[in-house]
């Protein structure tokens, strides 16, 4: 993939060189097959950071390993991943103990890369971290079973996003506060609007997240305090799954397509104004608002809708940047870990990825002080994120079965009557013989 | 090409010697050129098979992986857990299982009936039979991973073109949309897309299977006034039957382990259609559990055994004595 | 060609032209279901983005949006993709169609004790999931890479080997019966003459077995060319191949579906080319090969 990438910066001259740089892929390919290549200059220090395509990230890296270059001596080479196949080849990596130096860590991936021994700890690194500049919540997730595993780089609360003209058309002034209101005021956009609708998120991506919106914002939690036992089945998380249902069966304040559609098809449903309002980061509000006649004073950022028995909530996620335990170099790894946290370069990634910053100067930049990004950084007080067991992902496929099944279930006219209590008793059920009891 | 190879199996076997171990000339020159293929699928297909079946005994996963010999041992965890319904495996086991059994057998039939009406419909002669041919072939010829994707994006519901053609025809409400991608209708749409891709593969190998048909059969059945239907049941399938072993077999074998239909048809994580390929894949696999993936897959491939050697037994040792294809 | 020489004697021509009507009618209807999703390809590929959300049933582009077939060049290194499958899948063919036909070869001419132990040897490879041996043949790689310093994993002969084994099975039992069609008098004729066993093999046998030998090559190139699960473990980095290259097409900030269907189409037309001329061999190597009962 360095391949492949160190030739992407020139990708807008690629269709005039494109004979040349075919030729030279081929040629980095053989060289692969004869063995690795050794550097033999040991004067200057080449490290190999790792990131996911996020936003114009291969801009940012490109203007920032230069910069970084010209202000240490060392060079740095980058490499971008594609969200489908890069946690496979992150992990690929830890299998191996080979690959870059430095990589992007999403936190979900913490305990299971942590399981591979995938990042060292950076308390054992010589060149000291500032720890204190980053906000707090980050910064905790980054410690996982007392190591250091990476510095939080940027983070992403989801909003209840509205788009507010079409609220206004159908006479709803400002976007839900209760799930009450979010079923009325859903009701009453559908009978200005037949084939549109007020809401909607999708099933096929991260269910799970929504799922934990939903319980969370009902007073319930995922585990209990100790992260030894499944308390998705209790009764609040049981009424927040039927009200998630009923939005789009019973109520119609989604639609039933939401059942099937993935986080790519709501983003365009809600570009096309099938749906006004939705829960996700600022790269949709971005991909939204890149549209034509669309500014960004019509968009609405909110706190989610509260549930009878608890207070707004919403899930974020967290993109952390740590060093591989294999490296050669940890102490220029170390500087350029130390470089990303500077204020000013990260608030240019949080711009270009849409998200937070998770170093608080970056935040006091000019660039941030609009409603939307102050929205979002509003929202961040009732972020909340998944619990870090090490068994989570299959605990986290055995919700979504659930979950997916009762949905989609109620999608097709199969749900009946005690479906989602049954689900979800025996999701906990299997969910607490993978958390060891 | 064939010089070289010819001259470098020449030396080693001139520079080899092999103990001649009772056989005769013929067997030893057999097993010279059966070496290099065995040799290949001893390291590819058996060895790991075996491995397989040793990891599928212990406590392999992510954390274990690179020193998976140090794994702890637990003989019957994994195929405990796969028998009992209160885990999450074990839930989801039969379900699958079941799923898997419709996919492979709905696949086949779909691919031979369809196969074998194109076969016939080809073997006649009309302007554009050439075109024609050719034609039938494209879906098997065709960038797989990209054909999966366009037939997904005909299935979507709300946008997809195959709800779009219903409502034109007037058969469903433009706002009663069918789900095709999720619940019963996810697993006959991974069958349609299935025999849509394969479905060439038959016709190609059927319609040279009549080709071959000796002229002289249909004239002696024509001398005795065999009708249209006759002919076809007591000429042409009797002929066919060696191919159409060939065919079912493959298929069933083939659809038991598809993995590249599944899993980009489907999402992820589908909840209806999930075969057992893709729940080892997105259960076991992507959670580091190798163990668990390989007993489910042993258990997968047992049974894909049993039901090919049936099959063997009822159709393949009476009809094919000596010769496949 | 073929076909029914005693229908014209057993119908009347009323009758005739009424089954033979319903024939171009099923057909046609059989070329609809095979052509539909391939039009609906090139037709996406002709879209624009917000073109693709549109309400109603429009088969067509309204405008020839040819934007896709440039934009998407820029996007990824496809060329490269293309190249890297080309490469794999070619060689794979090759190795596969050596090794194989001298396994049939033998598996055709010769009785041997273990002759049906092998035969099922090959058939039972079919059955084994890709996920069963997926990670031991990893660990596998990762030990030769360890141990004797040569790269496995992320390489081309490293994908090739195990393509190359994989296809290898159904090469023999595809092989196996047309070398079955070649009479065996045509090289004992040639070992009279002097040849050795080998040499009648070489000279004799394959130039004959040829037509089936290249519609056994062109399964082994489609199967080498689309498959997805051990290309996206074991061969990525420079060698990644289209089948996974062009699911690059989804990123993380939504799919280009447009450009997707452009790099599709333009990429089944080499092949179709290939296997549109060769048509007629094709078919012709494998009427010989199922001619044996």
């Amino acid at each position: 993939m360095f391949d492949d990438d160190s030739s992407q910066p020139s990708r807008r001259a690629f269709l005039k060189t494109a004979g040349v740089t075919t030729a030279t892929m081929a040629l980095a390919g053989c060289s692969n097959v004869l063995g690795p290549s050794q550097s033999t200059d040991s004067k200057s220090v080449t490290i190999k950071t790792r990131h996911y395509g996020t936003g114009e990230m291969e801009e940012y890296l490109e203007k920032h390993t230069k910069q970084f270059e010209k202000d240490e001596g060392i060079t740095v080479e980058y490499e971008i991943i594609g969200w489908g196949d890069g946690p496979d080849a992150q992990k690929q990596d830890m299998r191996t103990q080979s690959g870059p130096d430095v990589d992007e860590i999403p936190s979900s991936f913490i305990p299971g890369y942590s399981a591979l021994d995938g990042f060292q700890d950076l308390n054992q690194v010589k060149v000291d971290i500032n720890t204190d500049a980053f906000f707090d919540n980050p910064l905790g997730i980054g410690k996982y079973n007392d190591k250091f595993i990476g510095i939080p780089w940027f983070w992403g609360p989801r909003a209840h996003i509205s788009y507010m003209p079409e609220l206004e058309k159908a006479g709803i002034d400002a976007p839900p506060k209760s799930w009450d209101e979010l079923v009325s005021k859903g009701n009453a956009y559908n009978k200005e609007n037949s084939d549109k609708h007020l809401f909607g998120i999708p099933t096929q991506s991260n269910v799970s997240q929504f799922f934990a919106d939903f319980v969370w914002q009902n007073g319930g939690a995922l585990l209990n305090d100790d992260n030894s036992k499944a308390t998705f089945d209790s009764s609040e998380a049981v009424d927040a799954l039927n009200f998630y249902k009923d939005l789009q069966s019973t109520h119609s304040v989604m639609p039933k397509d939401t059942a099937e559609w993935d986080g790519e098809q709501r983003d365009s449903r809600f570009l096309n104004h099938k749906i006004q309002s939705t829960w996700a980061s600022l790269a949709t509000v971005d991909n939204f608002t890149s549209k034509e006649s669309i500014s960004k004073e019509d968009i609405k950022i909110t706190k989610p809708p509260a549930g009878p028995n608890g207070d707004s909530a919403i899930f974020y996620g967290l993109e952390l940047v740590g060093i591989h335990p294999w490296t050669d170099h940890p102490e220029e790894a170390a500087k350029w870990l130390n470089y990303l946290a500077k204020p000013s370069v990260n608030a240019e990634v949080a711009q270009t990825t849409g998200f937070l910053p998770a170093v608080e100067k970056s935040f006091e930049q000019d660039s941030f002080d609009d409603p939307v990004w102050q929205g979002f950084y509003d929202i961040t007080e009732i972020g909340k994120t998944f619990p870090q067991v090490e068994n989570w992902g299959k605990v986290e496929d055995i919700m979504n079965g659930a979950i997916k099944g009762v949905l989609q279930d109620a999608a097709t006219g199969k749900w009946s009557d005690g479906d989602t209590k049954k689900a979800l008793k025996d999701a906990a059920k299997q969910a607490n013989s993978e958390l060891g009891n | 090409m064939s010089a070289s190879i010819e001259q470098f199996t020449q030396s080693l076997r001139e520079r080899m010697t092999v103990p001649s171990l009772g056989l005769d000339d013929d067997s030893r020159f057999a097993y010279w050129l059966l070496l290099p293929s065995i040799a290949m699928m001893a390291l590819i297909h058996f060895i790991p098979m075996v491995w397989g079946f040793v990891i599928s005994f212990m406590e392999v996963n992510d954390s274990t992986f690179i020193d998976w010999m140090s794994a702890p041992i637990s003989p019957l965890k994994q195929y405990g857990a796969i028998f009992q319904p209160d885990t999450a495996v074990g839930a989801e086991f039969w379900s699958s299982l079941v799923e898997t059994f419709l996919f492979a057998f709905g696949t086949t039939i779909g691919v031979y009936v369809l196969g074998l009406t194109t076969a016939l419909l080809l073997n006649k002669s009309f302007r554009g039979k050439f075109t024609a041919r050719t034609l039938v072939l494209i879906p098997y010829f065709a960038p797989a991973v990209a054909t999966i994707y366009i037939w997904r994006m005909m299935f979507t519901a709300d946008t997809g073109v195959v709800n779009e053609l219903l409502v034109w025809l007037g058969v469903i409400n433009s706002t009663d949309e069918v789900f095709w991608l999720i619940g019963n209708n996810a697993l006959i749409s991974m069958i349609v897309v299935n025999i849509w891709k394969n479905f060439p593969f038959a016709a190609i190998m059927l319609y040279a299977g009549l080709q071959s048909i000796p002229e002289q059969l249909y004239e002696a059945a024509s001398i005795d006034g065999a009708s249209r239907w006759a002919t076809f049941r007591y000429v042409t399938l009797p002929q066919l039957k060696p191919v159409t072993a060939v065919i079912i077999l493959l298929m069933i074998v083939w659809s038991f382990i598809n993995f590249t239909i599944p899993y980009l048809l489907l999402d992820k994580n589908p909840e209806n259609g999930e075969v057992l390929m893709l729940f080892i894949y997105n259960f076991a696999f992507q959670n580091g559990d190798y163990s668990l993936g390989a007993a489910l897959s042993i258990i997968l491939l047992v049974i894909s055994m049993v039901i090919s050697y049936g099959y063997y037994r009822a159709t393949m040792q009476s009809s094919v004595q000596g010769g496949a294809v | 060609m073929g076909g029914f020489p005693s229908e014209f004697e057993l119908s009347t021509d009323a009758r005739d032209h009424l089954i033979d009507a319903f024939q171009k009618f099923v057909l046609g209807l059989i070329l609809t279901f095979t052509l539909f999703p391939i039009f609906m390809m090139i037709a996406t590929s002709l879209k624009s983005e917000s073109e693709l959300y549109r309400d109603g049933l429009h088969l067509l582009p309204s405008t020839l949006n040819v934007q896709n077939y440039v934009d998407m060049w820029a996007r990824f290194d496809l060329v490269g993709f293309f190249l890297n499958s080309l490469i794999i899948a070619g060689t794979t063919t090759v190795i596969c169609l050596t090794v194989g036909s001298l396994a049939a070869y033998a598996f055709s001419r010769y009785e041997f004790p273990g002759k049906g132990l092998f035969g099922l040897t090959i058939l039972s490879t079919q059955m084994i999931p890709g996920v069963l041996i997926l990670i031991p043949i990893f660990i596998l790689y990762i030990t030769v890479q360890r141990e004797f310093g040569v790269p496995m994993i992320n390489t081309y002969h490293g994908i090739i080997f195990i393509y190359s084994t994989f296809t290898v099975p159904f090469a023999i039992w595809m092989l196996r019966g047309y070398f079955d069609t070649i009479p065996a008098a045509l090289e004992d004729a040639a070992r009279i003459d002097g040849c050795t066993r080998l040499q009648a093999l070489y000279r004799i046998v394959l130039p004959l077995a040829m037509p089936g030998i290249a519609a056994t090559g062109m399964f082994v190139f489609i199967i080498a060319f689309n498959e997805v699960l051990f290309a996206s473990a074991f061969a990525n980095d420079g060698v990644t191949p289209f089948a996974i290259g062009i699911q690059k097409f989804q990123t993380s900030t939504g799919t280009h579906w447009t450009e997707m269907m452009a790099a599709a189409t333009v990429s089944s037309v080499p092949l179709l080319l290939i296997f549109g001329l060769f048509q007629k061999q094709i078919v012709s190597g494998l009427t010989a090969g199922s001619v044996k009962q």
